[in-house]
């Protein structure tokens, strides 16, 4: 689904990402975890294209992302990506936030795309909110609109960046209950979070990431349990 | 006539108010089409002055500048007089009005433009970039609503500033409403009467301008 090879990106002299090699097979859910700074929303970005990289290969869903833009807006509709900031579009209901983009960039009826729209805005618990404004809205619920609008597009792969960490402790367990709810539907997910105790349930795969380099990757309980690189040794300790 | 004040069915004959009322409808024909050209070009100027594409920016932002930093009153000279001698073309005084108030309007109005779509967060971009949209679906969708909402109060009070400028192109003798005021003042010595109407006038087609404003906003508010 995502191979991304050899990856180079700086930022003016910083080297965000250095030699980045990664790949996340089909219906896989793989938790990115590391320092601030060490390009885990980076390599994220980069997924999409929000983000150029130097060198290297990306390849997502069998088209590789280039500077040759032709295809970046296809893999983009493809490619649904949660923010930490929200970023819902503030004069919108709820409901026209999830209908835009199935109505302005794949053309869809509207009365499809609105019942397709409800159905999602019921699935993360937001049946009775969808004419509400997002400044009407608390975080979580917020959020919860945000997943629900990059669902409409039929994703192939969500990317979530740091989605709770913006968020009131208490807001943060049904932000994350909808994603649970989507790795039991086999979503292929790309998550960087500082929830531990949600990437050792729900993670097939965790990938620790430092100075822009991945350090070690394995599955959950070898990272969290036997870490074997000293520094990720030293990164849990100070968070578990 | 209880209605209308008595020194000016006195002192001011019915021809006279004829000729006031020409006035007030030349000075809002060339508002109304120098504020609409205006507004067309100022969209498409400071769309360009926003972009981060210097081929795009950079003469934007010289049109704004140049048209800025000079007075109306010369862009109004340079029209109606010096264009002829270059381009020969004969300019009527009518559309020399209306450009220079097209001109002068749009290189202000592009500004607030620029302001207000650069006022739109770029996480919203993003957003938007993300879902798969594209420039101007972005712009439409996104951007320009969002936008819009900053740009009424200075756009209008802009336009407002532009229907009084407009007195300028008295100077070419057109026969707009300042224009018939000191024809009008010139034929009966009555300063105070005349001048006071001619200015109740540009009231009259202000006033409504700041009114659709409010409105607009009120309407334009975030929901909730």
């Amino acid at each position: 689904m995502v191979r991304v090879s050899h990856v180079h990106k700086y930022f003016g002299r910083l080297h965000v990402l250095n030699d980045v090699s990664l790949e996340v097979a089909r219906g896989e859910v793989v938790v990115v975890i590391g320092p601030s700074g060490s390009g885990k929303s980076t390599l994220l970005r980069c997924l999409n294209y929000l983000e150029p990289v130097q060198s290297g290969e990306i390849w997502v869903d069998g088209v590789r992302l280039d500077h040759h833009r032709t295809n970046i807006r296809q893999v983009r509709a493809e490619v649904g990506i949660v923010f930490q900031a929200f970023n819902l579009f503030p004069h919108l209901t709820a409901l026209r936030n999830v209908m835009l983009a199935p109505v302005v960039v794949r053309k869809r009826p509207e009365a499809d795309v609105r019942r397709e729209a409800l159905a999602l805005l019921a699935k993360v618990g937001l049946g009775d909110k969808v004419a509400s404004y997002p400044g009407q809205l608390s975080g979580g619920q917020q959020q919860r609109v945000a997943i629900a609008r990059a669902l409409a597009m039929q994703p192939k792969l969500m990317l979530f960046d740091e989605v709770t960490s913006a968020l009131d402790p208490e807001l943060v367990r049904e932000v994350l209950d909808v994603m649970k709810q989507l790795v039991r539907e086999g979503m292929t997910m790309l998550v960087v979070t500082h929830e531990m105790g949600f990437a050792r349930e729900v993670a097939h795969r965790v990938v620790f990431m430092d100075e822009g380099r991945i350090v070690e990757a394995g599955g959950p309980k070898e990272i969290f349990d036997r870490p074997t690189n000293p520094r990720t040794q030293a990164f849990l300790s100070k968070i578990l | 006539m209880p209605s209308v004040p008595n020194f000016v069915q006195d002192e001011l004959n019915r021809w006279d108010a004829l000729l006031l009322m020409q006035g007030l409808w030349n000075t809002v024909r060339l508002c109304a089409l120098g504020l609409l050209l205006g507004v067309v070009i100022a969209a498409v100027v400071g769309l360009a002055r926003a972009s981060r594409r210097p081929w795009l920016w950079m003469p934007a932002a010289c049109y704004i500048e140049v048209i800025r930093d000079s007075p109306i009153l010369m862009q109004l000279y340079v029209i109606f007089f010096a264009l002829p001698i270059l381009l020969k073309v004969e300019v009527p005084v009518f559309w020399a009005g209306v450009a220079a108030l097209t001109v002068n309007g749009s290189a202000f109005l592009a500004e607030i433009v620029r302001a207000g779509v650069q006022s739109v967060a770029r996480g919203q971009w993003e957003a938007a970039r993300s879902l798969g949209m594209g420039y101007l679906q972005i712009m439409r969708w996104v951007v320009l609503p969002q936008a819009v909402r900053v740009m009424i109060p200075p756009g209008v009070g802009l336009l407002i500033g532009l229907v009084k400028d407009s007195s300028v192109v008295s100077v070419l003798s057109y026969v707009e409403l300042t224009r018939a005021g000191q024809i009008l003042m010139e034929k009966t010595f009555l300063s105070f009467q005349v001048f006071g109407l001619v200015a109740l006038l540009y009231f009259a087609v202000c006033y409504p301008l700041s009114r659709l404003a409010r409105y607009s906003e009120r309407r334009l508010a975030l929901g909730g």
